[in-house]
C-alpha cells in the first residue's frame, strides 16, 4: 500500500498540532494528586484540615515550580469517614492514574485501601497513626507522623516517672486507631508494672461519656489514658471536669490537639500527650505555617493540617532523588530518605523516612496549660 | 455501688429527657400531619447553629435562644408546613415521609457548607452538687428540669386550653373538627410551631454535651425515633416515657454491660417492642381496614 506524500504531510501536521495543543501539553505537565479525606462524618474535623494542609502544600510547591517542573493539581475525595467508601473513592482516584495518593487520615480507612494503592504501585502518604499500618509489608505506604510504637513508650515513662501512677484507667475508641493504640499501651503498661484497672472502649462519634466516667470514678485510678479522636476527647474531658474527677490525664496526640483544646473549653487543661510535630511545636517554620493557614482558611490548623502540608514535601524530595517525576519509582525513592528544610522548605523540620514507611521527625511531650499546648520536653529524631 | 447506680440513673434520665423532648415533637407532627418527619434530628441542629451565630455577634445565650426560637418557628414551623407538607401531603403520607428524608440530606449539606465540617463548642453550665459519694452535675439537673417544665406545660396546654383541645380534635378527626367550626389548618400550623419550639429547647440543652456539628442530627433523630416507637407514636405521654426509658437503658447498658455493645442494647429494646408490642408502651393499637 502506498501513501501519497500529501496525505503523509497532512497526517504529520495533524499529529504535530495535536501534540502541541494546550490540552496535550497540560496533560504532560500537570501531576494529579488524589486527596482522599474524611470530609464528612465523624472524622470531618481532621479530614478537612488534612485536605486544606495538602492543598496549601500544593499551592506553595507550585509557586516554586512544582515537582521537577511539573505543576501539581489536587483533587479531594470524601471518604465520609467510612472505610468502605474510602476504598471505593481510592479506586476511583486510581482509575485517574494519579501521581500519588495523599490520605486518608483515619487508620481504619487506610487499612482497607492500602492494598489498592500497593497493587497499582502508587505511593500512598497518609495520616494514620495506628501501629499496625506499616507492619503489613506494603512498600508503597508511608506515614506523615510518628506511629504508636514511637508515641506510647514516652507516655508510659511519663506516667511512671512524673505522675508516679500505680493504677491507670484506659479509655479508647473502638476503631483501628484506638484498638491498636490500646493494645500497645496495655502491653507497655504491663511491662512497666502499671496496674490497668479499667479498660473501656467507646464508639467513634460517641456523644456522652458519663457511663465511662462513672466506671473510671468507681475504679479510683491515679491516671487516665485517653486514646480517642479530637471531638470525643473534648466530650470526655468536659464530662471528666464536670464530675470533678482529679486523676492525671495522658494520651495520644489528640489529647493536646488544638481542636480538642478549643472544643473542650478549658477542660483539657492539665492533660499531657506525646505527639509528633504539631501546631504548638516551637519551630519558626511551623509557626509561620500556622499563621498563613489561619489567614487563608480562618481556622487554626492542627497536626493533621501540618502532616498534609509535609506530605507534599515528601513527594518533592522523592522525585528529586528519583531524578524524574515518575509515579512508579516514588515509593522506592522515599525509603530511607532524609528530608531537610534547607532543601525542601515545606518539610519544616528534618524528617527521616524509615525502611518500613514509618517516619521520624521528633516529638514533644506536651501539656495543656491555660488553653494552650506547652512543650514539656523535646525528643529529636534518632 | 448504690451511688454509682443513682448517678447512672440520673445521667440516663437527663439524656432520656432530651430524647423525650424530640420524640414528643415526632409524636406531635405525626398526629398533625399523619407522617414521620425523618429530618427531626436535623431540626435540632439548625437552631443550635442559629444560637451559635447569634452568640458570636455578642448576644447572650438567652437572647440567642429567643432568636433561634423565632427563626425555628418561621423556618422549621411555618415554612416547613407551607412549602413542603401542604403541597406533598395530598399525594400521601408515605411520599411526605420520603420527602423529609431528602430534607434531612439538604439540611445536613446546607449546614456543612455554611458552618463547615468541624464541631463547635457551645456554652453550658459547669459544676455540680455532691451528696456524699454521689455527684450530680448542673447540666444534667438543668436538662431534667427544663424537660419536665416543657413537657408539663405542653400537656397543660394540650389538655386545659381551648386551642390545645382543638389541636387534639383536629389530630383525631379533622373532618369532625371542621364540622365543629375548628380551623384545622391553623391547628396543624400551631402543632408545627410547637415542634419547632421543642427542638429549639432540645438544641439548647443538648449542644453543650454533643457540641454543634452538621451531622449531629443523625444520632439524635435515630434515638428520638426509637423513643417514640418504644413509648407509642400516637401518644405524647408515650414519647416522654419512651425517651426516658431509652436514656436510662442506654446508660445502664454502657456502665454495667460490655462497652463494645453499648449501642446494640437500645436497638435490641426497639426490636423487642416492634415484635411484641408494636403500639409501644402507652400507644393505642390502630386497626386498618382493607
Amino acid at each position: 500500500m502506498r501513501i501519497s506524500t500529501t496525505k503523509l504531510a497532512i497526517g504529520c501536521s495533524l499529529l504535530a498540532v495535536l501534540a502541541a495543543s494546550p490540552a496535550a501539553f497540560a496533560a504532560k505537565s500537570v501531576l494529579e494528586i488524589a486527596i482522599p479525606a474524611e470530609l464528612s462524618g465523624s472524622g470531618a474535623t481532621v479530614g478537612v484540615l488534612w485536605r486544606d494542609g495538602v492543598m496549601m502544600g500544593i499551592e506553595d510547591a507550585n509557586a516554586k515550580g512544582g515537582i521537577r517542573g511539573h505543576k501539581l493539581h489536587g483533587t479531594a475525595y470524601d471518604t465520609q469517614t467510612n472505610p468502605a467508601v474510602s476504598r471505593a473513592v481510592i479506586q476511583k482516584a486510581l482509575d485517574g492514574k494519579p501521581f500519588a495518593v495523599l490520605g486518608p487520615v483515619y487508620s481504619g480507612s487506610v487499612i482497607v485501601d492500602e492494598a489498592l494503592t500497593q497493587k497499582a504501585g502508587i505511593t500512598e502518604i497518609m495520616g494514620g497513626e495506628a501501629g499496625n499500618l506499616t507492619s503489613q509489608g506494603d512498600p508503597t505506604l508511608f506515614r506523615t507522623s510518628l506511629g504508636q510504637a514511637q508515641t506510647i513508650p514516652p507516655i508510659i515513662s511519663y506516667l511512671k516517672d512524673k505522675v508516679h501512677a500505680k493504677s491507670v484507667g484506659a479509655s479508647y475508641v473502638n476503631d483501628d486507631f484506638g484498638k491498636a493504640g490500646n493494645v500497645l499501651f496495655l502491653a507497655d503498661a504491663k511491662k512497666a508494672g502499671l496496674n490497668v484497672t479499667t479498660d473501656i472502649s467507646s464508639e467513634a462519634g460517641q456523644v456522652t461519656f458519663q457511663p465511662d466516667l462513672l466506671k473510671m470514678q468507681a475504679a479510683k485510678t491515679d491516671a487516665v489514658f485517653l486514646y480517642d479522636h479530637e471531638e470525643e476527647v473534648a466530650r470526655f474531658l468536659k464530662g471528666f471536669r464536670q464530675m470533678g474527677m482529679k486523676a492525671a490525664i495522658v494520651g495520644g496526640s489528640t489529647v493536646a490537639d488544638a481542636q480538642a483544646i478549643k472544643l473542650s473549653q478549658g477542660a483539657a487543661d492539665g492533660a499531657v500527650s506525646f505527639a509528633g510535630i504539631g501546631s504548638s511545636s516551637p519551630i519558626p517554620a511551623i509557626q509561620s505555617f500556622v499563621k498563613r493557614f489561619e489567614a487563608k482558611y480562618k481556622t487554626h490548623p492542627d497536626h493533621n493540617a501540618i502532616k498534609g502540608y509535609m506530605a507534599v514535601a515528601m513527594l518533592q524530595a522523592a522525585a528529586d532523588k528519583e531524578g524524574k517525576a515518575d509515579a512508579k519509582g516514588l515509593a522506592a525513592a522515599l525509603h530511607g530518605l532524609m528530608i531537610t528544610p534547607d532543601k525542601y522548605p515545606l518539610i519544616m523540620t528534618p524528617m527521616k523516612v524509615l525502611a518500613n514507611g514509618d517516619i521520624d521527625n521528633g516529638g514533644y511531650l506536651i501539656q495543656v496549660k491555660g488553653g494552650k499546648a506547652v512543650v514539656l520536653n523535646y525528643v529529636g529524631p534518632k | 455501688m448504690m451511688s454509682l447506680f443513682v448517678q447512672v440513673l440520673i445521667s440516663g434520665l437527663a439524656i432520656g429527657a432530651i430524647y423525650a423532648l424530640i420524640a414528643t415533637g415526632f409524636s406531635l407532627l405525626s398526629q398533625g400531619s399523619q407522617t414521620v418527619n425523618f429530618a427531626q434530628g436535623d431540626f435540632v441542629v439548625v437552631p443550635a447553629f442559629v444560637m451559635l451565630a447569634a452568640n458570636s455577634y455578642g448576644l447572650p445565650i438567652w437572647a440567642s435562644f429567643i432568636v433561634a426560637l423565632v427563626v425555628a418557628a418561621l423556618v422549621l414551623g411555618v415554612l416547613f408546613k407551607r412549602l413542603m407538607v401542604d403541597p406533598i401531603l395530598p399525594h400521601g403520607a408515605m411520599q411526605l415521609s420520603i420527602a423529609t428524608m431528602a430534607l434531612s440530606i439538604v439540611l445536613q449539606n446546607g449546614m456543612l457548607n455554611a458552618g463547615g465540617a468541624q464541631a463547635f463548642p457551645f456554652p453550658g453550665i459547669n459544676g455540680g452538687l455532691h451528696f456524699g459519694n454521689i455527684f450530680i452535675d448542673w447540666q444534667s439537673v438543668s436538662i431534667l428540669l427544663a424537660a419536665v417544665v416543657a413537657v408539663t406545660a405542653l400537656n397543660l396546654f394540650m389538655g386545659r386550653t381551648r386551642i390545645g383541645r382543638a389541636i387534639q380534635a383536629s389530630a383525631q378527626g379533622p373532618q369532625v373538627a371542621r364540622l365543629l367550626g375548628i380551623n384545622v389548618a391553623r391547628m396543624v400550623l400551631i402543632t408545627f410551631v410547637l415542634n419547632a419550639a421543642l427542638v429549639t429547647l432540645a438544641a439548647l440543652l443538648v449542644s453543650p454535651i454533643y457540641l454543634v456539628k452538621f451531622d449531629n442530627g443523625i444520632g439524635i433523630g435515630l434515638a428520638a425515633f426509637s423513643a417514640a416507637i418504644i413509648g407509642g407514636f400516637n401518644q405524647v405521654r408515650g414519647a416522654v416515657v419512651g425517651g426516658l426509658l431509652l436514656g436510662v437503658v442506654q446508660n445502664f447498658a454502657a456502665t454495667f454491660g460490655p462497652t463494645q455493645y453499648r449501642d446494640a442494647v437500645p436497638m435490641l429494646l426497639l426490636i423487642i417492642f416492634i415484635l411484641f408490642r408494636p403500639q409501644g408502651l402507652l400507644g393505642r393499637a390502630e386497626e386498618r381496614r382493607v
